[in-house]
């Protein structure tokens, strides 16, 4: 009997022996020392990259329409979706919803009598814009996210859940809108902001889980290629337009979802056990990261994307 | 005495589980045309509570392990490779499939040894450390057996 249990012992813990090889991977970017370089070369290879995988050279602005780049039947039916969510009485399910959330939440007063536009200069216009930026004190990266449950704290009400996406994903909506055309300026410069950026860099650059794959495989050296159906978006641009309204198996209809969300989509698919969270500082150096590589873009929220 | 209870136990729950299936030879014996066709709906009946009953049974076994090649390529589901989210395999256009790794075909002349394409599919940052194929010998994403039967299988592409 104990031999039987000492067996299957081993057996279950077998697994326990396959240990993750981290560490990064040495892909373009990765080898560059400043954060200016580590752009203009993921910027350089696009360049001959996507011409040299039979697609036109994308061009500014365009970087922002991701995946659509590569696919006119994807533009199609992004510009379906996005008329009816324009439109509002043929909306998909979900869109209404979502936008209601975010109208009461950003609009209602607390108990206090103040409101969230009372914790922005500007009523909150531009304000989403002002992030992420690193605390020169601290060291580290607040989050537009971050600091809407500052306001909320601040102001005795309860934080919300950074990963809830029917309160946070949502709520983030009607505020980030007030950014939308402003241009993406995330300027590298302190030690503080500098180690933010590395840690970041590593993140992305870092081998994650069973699947031993990084956010660059598929961002910058596998970028426009196809993913079974799905051409991959380029890393530039994608941090421009959060939140987006991802279609939703569930209802048929679309889900409001924010990038550091998004982040923890992409750690599950490649089955990381333990994915960094939504609002943590893992996270948070990531999307900072993440943004700069968009810096000179325009700022597009709550658009529709598959 | 331990070893004597759980056979026993085991015993009673596995006669449990097969006592309905002889109840419609009782009705199959009267011979009436009245009773070959409810010899015929009890038949029904025991077959789609059986089936009802394998459905509860497989929940609660461990997942089957898939052991056709060609699934294991093609199916995302776990278990699975998922191979074609990233080769395509020419001689099969209707195989929906993505482009970031190479297509397989001429698999015999690119890996003249086949233990290089099973060692390759097992963990082929051996052979290119910056690759992004997952490991899916050493990380145990498929089992050695379907690593064996995909190897066999990718031989013949």
């Amino acid at each position: 009997m104990k031999n039987i249990l000492v067996i299957l012992l081993f057996a279950f813990s077998a697994s326990a022996f396959a240990a993750e090889k981290t560490g990064p991977v040495n892909t373009v970017g990765y080898a560059e020392k400043t954060p200016e370089a580590t752009l203009k070369a993921i910027q350089d290879h696009f360049k001959k990259d996507f011409p040299a995988k039979g697609y036109a050279e994308i061009q500014g602005d365009a970087y922002v329409n991701g995946s659509l780049n590569f696919n006119k039947g994807s533009v199609q039916y992004s510009k379906f979706m996005s008329d009816r969510m324009a439109e509002g009485f043929d909306a998909p399910v979900g869109y209404n919803e979502a936008i209601a959330v975010s109208k009461k939440l950003w609009e209602a007063p607390f108990a206090n009598g103040k409101k969230f536009s009372d914790c922005f200069a500007n009523g909150g216009k531009g304000a989403a814009n002002q992030y992420p930026r690193v605390n020169q004190t601290s060291g580290k990266v607040e989050t537009f996210e971050g600091a809407l449950n500052k306001c909320l704290v601040a102001n005795g009400e309860k934080a919300l859940d950074f990963g809830d996406m029917k309160a946070m994903g949502a709520l983030t909506l009607a505020p980030r809108k007030l950014s939308d055309g402003e241009r993406i300026n995330i300027v590298v410069n302190t030690d503080a902001e500098k180690a933010a950026f590395n840690r970041g860099k590593e993140i992305f650059y870092g081998r994650l889980g069973k699947f031993e794959q990084t956010c660059a495989h598929c961002h910058i050296q596998k970028a426009g290629n196809l993913a079974r159906t799905e051409e991959l978006s380029p890393v530039i641009g994608q941090a421009a337009h959060w939140p987006v309204f991802r279609m939703d198996r569930a209802t048929d209809g679309v889900a409001v979802i924010t990038l550091q969300k998004r982040y923890e989509g992409c750690q599950n698919s490649v089955q990381v056990a333990k994915p960094i969270k939504p609002g943590s500082d893992a996270s948070n150096d990531l999307e900072y990261f993440h943004t700069y590589l968009s810096t000179g873009l325009p700022f597009s929220s709550g658009i529709f994307r598959k | 005495m331990k070893k004597i209870i759980f056979l026993a136990i085991l015993g009673a729950l596995l006669l449990q589980g097969c006592n309905t299936a002889g109840q419609s030879k009782v009705a199959a014996s009267t011979g009436s045309e009245v009773g070959k066709a409810a010899a015929a709906s009890e038949a029904a009946a025991a077959a789609s509570a059986a089936s009802a009953r394998q459905a509860v049974k497989t929940n609660y076994n461990l997942p089957a392990i898939q052991m056709d090649p060609k699934i294991i390529f093609s199916s995302s589901a776990r278990g699975n490779g998922n191979c074609s989210a990233c080769h395509s395999i020419p001689a099969n256009p209707a195989l929906v499939a993505g482009d970031m790794g190479p297509p397989m075909i001429g698999m015999k002349e690119r890996f003249p040894d086949i233990k290089k394409l099973r060692a390759a599919i097992a963990d082929q940052r051996v052979f290119a450390p910056d690759t992004i194929m997952p490991p899916f010998g050493r990380m145990e994403l498929l089992t050695p057996a379907q690593i064996d039967a995909l190897t066999t299988y990718l031989y013949t592409l």
